[in-house]
């Protein structure tokens, strides 16, 4: 295909909410970060914050790359031509995600990054593309042939090797998004419904039951998990059993968000933010930040434009012209509803804190590319659908 | 499906916004300022107190305290150093202090103005005044025990200070200062200033020169007796108000601390119980009268003692006094006189007076750590007791409650209430709150009254208590010498207390005055030796002051009346 045919068939809805999702990131970036860098008091209203700006800048940076590899998907590249490697790159996958624990760096107790150079990278953020990639394949030799339990079992297999890497790192978070998008694929790919639901409804009884036990006897019950981490996943609940702990981030940020009202405090007014109330403000509670300073109007208008983007990607899952596209398609979507949900459900107190970044927003560049490249494969599969007017 | 899926998603995310913007918008709102206003308080000027004539005794002068802004410090060690030997303080303390992370140090509160003044000069970065006040009492001693004291925070701590320390102190206000998660301040940001309500006045119904007054006999006593306590209480018998009240050992109250706990913590006006002895004998006489169980015809004969149940009460002259009349009973305050007398009352109707009289209970007076007096149970009450009883022993009472019930006697009838504060004023002098005189109930009958005061004008004119006569007036009062209980319950050999009980002038009293010496030291230790003359210098004093007229006739009719005889209790 010619760049010219490309370029008229390509999703601009899509294209355009995107960047005013990441326009609107970049702008309570600034505002977030304005706050978290401190500025001395004797030297304050000498000028622009350049220390602050500096996130912005750095996180342009990121957009702009982002942007590069998402046209090369797009342009240099046919989705269905990635079927052909799902096996090599399912391979590498879990190499990289097995150096991370070997050569990766510790940040705030968990494995996750690896440096090249001057970038620091989070393999799992990709790993999830590649899943994507390589599940999709994986399903479409097993279509129609998934209706028994038994025949589900090849394909946990296949996603629960990564997810286990994952949570070795240990990152709850991102294996629940692993989870999230073998499930959507699943759906897409003609599993059985019902046996889908009882596997969800089964296990979250079981994992629930699980936990519930443990609170009662905590000394019987044996769970895989560290004391920190179920205080964390669950002080959601009632986040004023520990409101200078595990629960000050989401006290905070409900305040933040609850102050707002309904036009917000305006930009770089944002007291919970500006006096750092706020924690992790620039990634994973950007979207406080968004709550307090913009209102609900705001919060609205951005869940509005997430919206867009999903029900775009749902569209693309539809007219693509083979089960391969709409699968990957319905990965990616599952991965993005899956980001803004627990995100956005954390910041407002109905999602555990499992330190999701808000996708196209939050302060970071891995996930920032991912989410990019995601809208490349998008466009990819698009911009390749049956000819409908011809 | 996935469609439908997905807004089921944002719809939940949605409801759960509203939900905290809406509903809980405001709660969390406050909370969003709660958490980054931190609050400075200021205190609030504490009133002052002013005695009846608007003469200021206890007033809050300003003092400067000093605070540092540990930040702002440029050289610690140098400004510790200077510090320290200006405030005479701790090098080292100070040092600690300036390396703390905080933005707000108190290093000393409510400095000499001296000292202020010096280090004002200095200009040291990051050192910072706050006027706050002290307390100053204006007379010192006088009155030390009735107004109380403060403590650093100017709280009351004891005394009027103390009863009417809500009255007294008003609202704090502060100064709120906007700071971050990290506690830095944030400059131009909302400084509020919420200024603080001073304090009301009190004005009391004390009288800075008859307090003065008694004061001044205080200090005689001491000098001539030195007893272990003295107390004068001068009230007005037909409203309650205290004029004055004064207490031995006392203290300054501008420096509390130095002086031991049990002078300060006490106040021997409304705190001690003692045996009140022969002043006592006024209740038991007008009870009487007004029970109609004896009358002025009456007769008695002392023998020099009588015998109760088994027990033998001597009269302290061992004489006897032979046939007399009532009168002369009291003139002479003859013990078996008085013990038949209550004894003709009986147990029921005594005890029924004493409660009417305030006796068992306390006055109300408005004085932390008022006693009740100690009364024998009347279940378990004999004539032994009555009789005894009846001449002031086996009954404990307080001087306050003693001079309110002797004021019932002499002023028609009514027990009153005692009290100390007249009116409560805002600082822009409105009345907030004005104590009217409280008759509690009567007690006698009017006549009785009269009568009372008649036989206590004769015991001062002729009968033991001849040394309170105050030249040109007309005085009634009673004296009284009582022996000390021991810690073992025992009487305590040489031990007495010697009290005087009078009132002034005979006909319509305005004045009504005790004086109790505790255990005056060396051979003299009668009331109407110790007490009685304190009572004449007084009354003198305080009459003349008030302006009230002297009586002239009085004084033909004394020539005759002061006899040779010994007075004694």
């Amino acid at each position: 295909m010619t760049f010219g045919k490309i370029l008229n068939r390509m999703d601009y809805v899509l294209l355009l909410t995107v960047l005013v999702v990441i326009s609107f990131g970049l702008v309570t970036i600034a505002s977030a970060t304005y706050a978290a860098i401190p500025v001395n008091i004797e030297r304050e209203g000498a000028g622009i914050n350049w220390a602050a700006l500096k996130f912005v800048i750095k996180q342009v940076v990121w957009v702009l790359i982002g942007f590069g590899f998402m046209f090369a998907i797009i342009f240099f590249t046919s989705y269905e031509s990635w079927r052909k490697y799902w096996k090599i790159l399912y391979v590498i996958n879990l190499l990289m995600l097995a150096a991370v624990l070997v050569v990766g760096t510790t940040v705030s107790g968990a494995q996750r990054w690896i440096s090249l150079g001057p970038f620091v990278f989070q393999p799992s953020e990709f790993a999830k593309i590649i899943i994507i990639v390589t599940f999709a394949s994986f399903l479409t030799h097993r279509e129609r042939r998934l209706n028994r339990l038994i025949d589900l079992m090849p394909a946990f297999v296949f996603v629960g090797l990564p997810i286990l890497l994952i949570l070795i790192q240990p990152d709850l978070g991102t294996s629940l998004v692993f989870l999230a998008i073998m499930l959507g694929m699943l759906f897409m790919a003609g599993a059985n419904p019902k046996l889908l639901a009882g596997l969800i409804g089964g296990s979250m009884l079981i994992g629930g039951g699980w936990l519930y036990a443990y609170f009662k006897y905590p000394d019987k019950i044996w769970i895989p998990l560290h004391d920190y981490q179920i205080d964390r996943l669950t002080i959601f609940i009632d986040p004023y059993r520990d409101p200078l702990g595990d629960g000050y981030h989401i006290i905070q940020s409900q305040i933040a968000i609850g102050s707002g009202g309904i036009a917000g405090k305006g930009l770089f007014n944002g007291t919970q933010n500006q006096l750092n109330f706020l924690p992790e403000q620039h990634t994973d509670f950007i979207f406080s930040v968004v709550g307090e300073e913009f209102g609900f109007i705001g919060s609205i208008v951005l869940l509005l434009l997430f919206f867009i983007i999903i029900y775009r990607g749902i569209r693309i899952a539809y007219l693509s012209k083979d089960t391969f596209g709409t699968l990957l398609a319905i990965g990616i979507v599952s991965m993005l509803t899956f980001h803004v949900l627990v995100n956005i459900g954390m910041t407002i107190g109905i999602m555990p804190v499992t330190g999701l970044p808000l996708p196209f927003f939050s302060y970071g560049g891995s996930s920032m590319l991912t989410n990019l490249i995601a809208v490349g494969i998008l466009q990819n599969i698009y911009s390749r659908r049956e000819k409908l007017i011809f | 499906m996935l469609l439908v899926a997905s807004i089921l998603i944002f719809f939940l995310l949605i409801t759960r916004l509203v939900w905290i913007q809406f509903i809980q918008g405001d709660e969390l709102s406050e909370k969003a300022s709660s958490y980054r206003m931190r609050k400075i308080p200021v205190e609030a000027e504490r009133g002052s107190i002013y005695d009846r004539n608007m003469n200021e005794l206890v007033s809050s002068i300003s003092a400067d305290s000093i605070y540092i802004t540990p930040s702002r410090i440029k050289d610690k060690e140098k400004t510790a150093k200077l510090l320290a030997s200006l405030l005479d303080m701790d090098e080292k303390a100070l040092l600690d202090k300036m390396n703390k992370n905080t933005y707000f140090e108190w290093i000393k509160r409510k400095v000499d103005w001296d000292t202020a003044k010096k280090i004002r000069e200095l200009q040291i970065d990051g050192v910072g005044f706050v006027e706050e006040s002290r307390r100053f009492y204006r007379q010192g001693t006088l009155a030390a025990h009735l107004l109380g004291f403060v403590g650093i925070d100017n709280q009351g701590l004891t005394g009027i200070e103390k009863t009417f320390d809500e009255e007294l102190k008003g609202v704090p206000g502060y100064i709120v200062i906007e700071h971050d998660a990290v506690g830095r301040e944030i400059p131009q940001a909302l400084h509020r200033y919420v200024a603080p309500r001073q304090g009301h006045n009190l004005i009391l119904t004390l009288d800075q020169t008859v307090q003065y007054f008694v004061e001044r006999e205080l200090d005689r006593i001491v000098e001539e007796f030195d007893p272990t306590s003295a107390v004068i209480i001068v009230m007005n018998p037909k409203t309650g108000e205290i004029i004055a009240l004064g207490v031995r050992p006392t203290f300054n109250p501008n420096m509390w601390q130095d002086y031991e706990s049990c002078i300060w913590d006490r106040n021997m006006a409304i705190w001690y119980n003692y045996e009140p002895g022969s002043t006592f004998k006024i209740i038991t006489a007008a009870i009487a009268l007004e029970e109609k169980k004896v009358s002025m015809e009456d007769y008695f004969y002392c023998s020099g003692n009588i015998k109760i149940s088994d027990r033998r009460i001597r009269c302290w002259e061992p004489e006897g006094h032979g046939s007399q009349s009532f009168k002369e009973v009291v003139k002479n305050s003859c013990n078996p006189g008085f013990i038949e007398i209550g004894l003709r009352i009986g147990i029921e109707r005594f005890y029924s007076y004493l409660r009417n009289f305030g006796f068992g209970d306390i006055t109300g007076i408005e004085l932390p750590g008022e006693a009740k007096g100690i009364v024998i149970d009347e279940k378990k009450a004999t004539n032994l007791n009555l009789a005894i009883m009846s001449i002031g022993h086996s009954i404990a009472v307080t001087p306050i409650q003693i001079i309110t019930a002797v004021s019932a006697v002499i002023n028609g009838g009514y027990l009153v209430k005692p009290y100390i504060v007249k009116e409560i004023r805002d600082e822009n002098n409105k009345v907030i709150k004005e104590n009217k005189p409280q008759k509690i109930r009567q007690v006698i009958s009017e006549s009785t009254s009269l009568m009372m005061r008649k036989l206590l004008e004769n015991v001062v004119l002729e009968g033991t208590g001849k040394n309170a006569y105050v030249e040109g007036y007309s005085v009634g009062g009673k004296t009284g010498t009582a022996q000390v209980v021991d810690e073992d319950g025992g009487y305590a050999h040489g031990k007495y207390v010697s009290s005087f009980v009078g009132f002034a002038p005979v006909d319509d009293p305005c004045i009504a005055v005790l004086v109790m010496v505790q255990e005056p030291k060396g051979d003299i230790y009668y009331g109407s030796e110790v007490a009685a003359p304190v009572f004449a210098r007084l009354a003198r004093d305080i009459l003349r002051y008030m302006g009230i007229p002297k009586q002239i006739d009085i004084e033909s009719s004394k020539e005759h009346d002061i006899l040779d005889e010994t007075d004694v209790n």
